[in-house]
């Protein structure tokens, strides 16, 4: 499997998935979770190692990097002091091919536009060479533009999952961005979907994470290792057995402690 | 027929574009500068210092601002 955009990590020595493999979409049910009742120690010491020792990782992101455990480097808006980042993930890198095929297509038709016409001696405009330059020079400089927006958007639309919370950091276009998080003890349910040919074959799919009713539902998009991240964020959840507002408060007071 | 419009009839079409075009470029350096600030409001959110990602980033989107600059200087005074 083509696996070169999914950072510089070391190989994993065996992955241990909980879902099985054969179903594509899966949820998990905390209800008839067997698991014993983790307390809000639990939380940020036994669900992260746990996660830690299955998925080993570090590092640095690097530009075109898409999937990273424990990254270093990494600073995010309202990061609390010694909040350790888990996960990192940005939507996979192939995702990026129709926009760099358009810029390849696009980058080359001034050539081939030029050919024609200097082949069949026909001119569309009388210009003057300064002009017909500066024309081409604008043209490539659009075309950069265009690159570097797109890239600017894959760059920062990003997921980021930490013993506390998750965050999702959604760039629609280079005007508008939205930034999201919630709480660990507020998420219901994760899962993961694979859909068509492309996902299947480079490994990447929808996580979609279902909060509480009164707020929005998270989606890392196009996550590469869909199966890994879900279960990454399903060992970080507390247990069903609290609830989350209560969880969420014994946690802070075990952090005061 | 007077002076004035036999230039216009001569170089009109070449005036035209390069007007057109200094429009163009105009609105491509306030485009580019927006995507400048973006990017650093984008950093604010979120930085990553380890691989000078961020960074570069900012670089490139100056870089595409200073040459829309460039371009409109050298349409404005050379073409």
């Amino acid at each position: 499997m083509p696996d070169i955009f999914t950072s510089h990590e070391p190989k994993k020595p065996e992955q241990v998935h909980h879902q099985p493999k054969e179903h594509h979409v899966q949820t998990h049910e905390p209800v008839h979770d067997q698991r014993p009742v983790p307390t809000p120690q639990t939380i940020t010491s036994e669900h992260l190692a746990t996660a830690s020792s299955q998925y080993p990782d570090g590092g640095s992101i690097g530009l075109f990097s898409s999937f990273r455990m424990h990254p270093k480097g990494v600073k995010f808006v309202n990061q609390e002091k010694g909040e350790h980042i888990i996960l990192f993930l940005r939507r996979h890198f192939i995702t990026n091919v129709p926009w760099i095929l358009l810029t390849i297509l696009f980058s080359l038709l001034p050539i081939v536009i030029i050919a024609i016409l200097q082949f069949s001696n026909l001119s569309l405009f009388n210009l003057s060479p300064q002009l017909s330059i500066i024309l081409l020079l604008f043209y490539y400089l659009i075309i950069f533009n265009y690159a570097l927006m797109h890239f600017i958007i894959w760059f920062y639309h990003v997921g980021i999952v930490t013993p506390k919370r998750l965050l999702d950091l959604d760039v629609y276009n280079i005007l508008s961005h939205h930034l999201a998080e919630t709480e660990m003890a507020d998420i219901v349910d994760v899962s993961f979907a694979q859909n068509g040919f492309f996902q299947s074959f480079f490994d990447f799919g929808n996580v979609p994470i279902q909060t509480q009713a009164i707020k929005a539902n998270f989606e890392f998009e196009s996550s590469p290792k869909p199966a890994i991240v879900s279960d990454i964020i399903t060992d970080l959840r507390p247990h069903r057995g609290h609830t989350p507002s209560n969880a969420h408060q014994k946690g802070r007071e075990n952090n005061n402690a | 027929m007077p002076e004035f419009l036999i230039f216009l009839q001569e170089n009109g079409i070449a005036y035209l574009f390069k007007g057109l075009l200094l429009v163009l470029i105009f609105v491509y350096m306030i485009f580019s500068f927006i995507v400048y600030n973006r990017v650093r409001a984008l950093n604010r959110t979120l930085y990553l210092a380890a691989s000078n990602a961020s960074s570069t980033l900012q670089i490139l989107t100056i870089t595409s601002f200073l040459l829309a600059v460039s371009l409109f200087i050298v349409t404005l005074v050379i073409v």
